[in-house]
């Protein structure tokens, strides 16, 4: 057993099936594929009540609205006399062209078009002998409401964000970007879920080259279901050798449409309440919707201490230990004599107390993320402090060290992105071990090696370390001096106000 | 393949050069706020005033340890106990007169030297035996106004003058009537050593920022 999983297979992958459900377009054909399928239905009707004229309507309960069924198919189909009165080629181009009420009616002659349609939630009308159906959308339109976001909340600003459903989430952005130039084509992605991908872009704003190499990416994976978001992403950034996110996620419109007037290429996926925006570089991950509707001042302001709070909770552990073990003559007095007293029977180092600390820590945010809401917020603060108070007075941990691990993960929480959060988490392990094995000397390797590291990440041409790396502005500008959209992004068009 | 051999290098030339063995404990360390060197015949003799929190009923501690030298006077003041005796902190330096008078140069270069001795420590000259000095002071050192005595030499300063062949004045104490340490003029040091005293006052105490920090 490997602790990575097996090694990569050898054999290649299934060849796909063309057609995947082969024989021809009929009503026992299509009871043969949902065989024991208990909301397959089939009923036959009598068209215009011509008992000698009848005709098969096939469709997958729970995959379409009843009503609509009944109102605008099978009620015309029944009670239209003159339709009966037709023969079945006339009937079925009076059908096709509006006698019957359906919104969008599509005629199919292959078994594959005419499966997919009823599983969209289509419902088909075969006449028998005839090995073409038509399809009429009836589909269920069930679906989470817009809600507000859950994790991108802003005080002033929009409070819709994406949900499930591909074809809302594409509503969404046109109501935000209703310049006729968006452009939103789609892929199937997953041999076994067939889950439609958009990908969006304005056109003359984004790089050509940046939106081929997006569906090019989207086309080689093939895998069997698209459920989460790994499955999509993982596939798509250059590097999977990071903890750090190369793409840009939010479940926010409005921060996905600037995204793309910024001249990024976005990503929709049904059944996933997110949007992605590529390329994703570092900047992305330190701004927060918020900051365009604060003033220019504080939000630079805030931009700043979250610069801070990154390097505050990557390093304050590792100093912390390095500092205390190795240089206590660049502490003050005063507090090493505190930090001493209070570490007086205390019977771990240094290095295990941060450790075990950091680990509790990480504990208990998992816990407070799987447990239910109302019992989440109980467990956090038991096991914030009770825990933690109980801890100091058994002389288990030190009051410092508790200190030292709490303000940095306070500080790991001001990250607006999650993803970068989790990244810094990780490194901070590895930068308190460098610091308990060398001291600054272990820190400053370890900085080093994290630099190095980020430097070399790019996602999608851009290097991750943007704006540093194209000196485009860390802080927020007042906006009417905003005027370019950022050079790491090549997007057609650079200027975007006067 | 090559990634794996590069970070398992990293970590070994870090534990080799890390100072490893050097890493303690900050609780395993005795801190050290003023060291008193002396010669006495063929020993240095070397007295060290600990430092203790204002809060706790401690009193500071006297430690002495003694060598033929320099180093080994050190070694064994830092191997006495169980807690490392430790001048990473060590605020004051004060020289006996014997010593400043006869390896004046020897003493601060081994300052210089040192891992742990700081530069900005503050050299004086104590009229007399230092260690006996600061015994007697150690006792009343609680109380005093804190803060540091800016008319302080660092031995940085001092051994920069004196390696440039110049004379240095550095303040000067001696036991007072009241059994403590107390400012006794300013003492004139050259490459040589010690050449006396002057008479210039100094102030009308001495800023000791004493061994109880609260």
């Amino acid at each position: 057993m490997s602790l990575f999983g097996n090694p990569a297979p050898t054999d290649p992958p299934h060849p796909r099936k063309e057609p995947r459900l082969p024989g021809p377009l009929t009503s026992e054909r299509l009871a043969e594929v949902f065989a024991g399928c208990v909301d397959f239905n089939r009923r036959s009707v009598a068209v215009g009540g011509n008992q000698a004229l009848r005709c098969e309507l096939i469709f997958l309960a729970g995959m379409v609205r009843m009503e609509r069924v009944s109102d605008y198919v099978l009620r015309p189909l029944a009670q239209d006399k003159a339709l009966g009165e037709l023969g079945e080629s006339i009937a079925w181009e009076k059908m096709r062209a509006g006698a019957l009420y359906g919104l969008s009616v599509t005629e199919r002659d292959t078994l594959d078009d005419a499966v997919s349609d009823l599983i969209d939630g289509n419902c088909l009308l075969l006449f028998p002998g005839k090995e073409r159906a038509l399809s009429f959308n009836v589909g269920t339109e069930e679906k989470r409401g817009i809600a507000g976001p859950e994790n991108e909340v802003s005080v002033k600003g929009p409070r819709d964000s994406f949900v499930e459903n591909l074809r809302t989430n594409t509503s969404l952005t046109r109501r935000h970007l209703k310049c006729p130039e968006l452009r939103i084509t789609e892929q199937i992605v997953g041999r076994q879920s067939l889950t439609p991908v958009d990908i969006l872009w304005i056109d003359g704003i984004a790089d050509p080259n940046t939106v081929k190499e997006v569906e090019a990416r989207i086309q080689n994976i093939d895998i069997d279901a698209l459920l989460a978001t790994g499955n999509l992403e993982e596939y798509l950034i250059d590097d999977l050798d990071t903890p750090f996110p190369l793409a840009l996620t939010t479940e926010r419109p409005d921060r996905f449409c600037y995204g793309l007037c910024q001249g990024k290429v976005g990503i929709l996926a049904e059944g996933l309440p997110l949007g992605w925006l590529l390329p994703g570089v570092v900047g992305d991950f330190l701004r927060t919707p918020q900051d365009r509707a604060d003033n220019w001042m504080l939000a630079s302001a805030l931009t700043v201490i979250r610069w801070v709070c990154l390097l505050v909770t990557l390093f304050f552990p590792a100093v912390y230990v390095a500092m205390v073990n190795f240089h206590p003559e660049a502490i003050p007095t005063r507090l090493a004599l505190s930090i001493m007293a209070a570490r007086r029977d205390v019977p771990f180092s240094a290095l295990f107390e941060t450790l075990m600390l950091l680990v509790a820590f990480e504990i208990l945010q998992e816990a407070g993320l799987r447990l239910p809401q109302s019992m989440g917020q109980t467990v956090s603060i038991l096991g914030g402090l009770v825990v933690g108070s109980a801890a100091v007075e058994a002389k288990l941990i030190s009051p410092a060290v508790l200190v030292v691990v709490a303000v940095a993960g306070v500080a790991g929480y001001t990250m607006p992105s999650q993803d970068l959060a989790g990244a810094l988490r990780l490194w901070r392990f590895l930068l308190t071990l460098l610091a308990g094995l060398a001291g600054l000397l272990g820190v400053v390797a370890g900085a080093g090696w994290l630099i190095g590291h980020v430097a070399g990440l790019e996602s999608f041409g851009a290097a991750w370390l943007d704006p540093f790396a194209d000196g485009e502005p860390v802080l927020r500008q007042p906006l009417p001096a905003d005027k370019l959209r950022p050079a790491h992004l090549n997007p057609q068009n650079r200027r975007k106000q006067k | 393949m090559q990634k794996k051999y590069s970070v398992l290098l990293l970590i070994l030339a870090l534990a080799a050069t890390s100072g490893l063995p050097h890493g303690r404990e900050l609780e395993e360390r005795q801190i050290i706020t003023a060291l008193c060197v002396d010669r006495f015949d063929a020993e240095i003799s070397l007295t060290a005033l600990t430092a203790v929190r204002a809060s706790e009923n401690e009193e500071p501690e006297l430690l002495t340890a003694q060598g033929f030298d320099m180093d080994s006077a050190i070694q064994s003041l830092q191997s006495a106990r169980a807690s490392q005796a430790y001048l990473g902190q060590t605020e004051k330096l004060l020289l006996g007169e014997g010593i400043a008078a006869s390896e004046l140069l020897k003493t601060l270069e081994y300052v210089l030297d040192h891992h742990d001795l700081r530069l900005d420590t503050l050299l004086y000259v104590v009229k007399g035996s230092a260690g006996e000095g600061l015994s007697a002071t150690a006792p009343t050192v609680s109380g005093e106004t804190p803060g540091r005595d800016e008319r302080g030499v660092s031995v940085a300063w001092a051994l920069s003058q004196l390696c440039e062949g110049r004379k240095v004045e550095i303040p000067a104490l001696a036991l007072g009537d009241k059994g403590s340490l107390e400012p006794a003029g300013w003492a004139v040091l050259a490459p040589s050593g010690l050449l006396g005293y002057t008479g210039k006052t100094v102030t009308a105490s001495v800023c000791w920022e004493g061994a109880r920090y609260g």
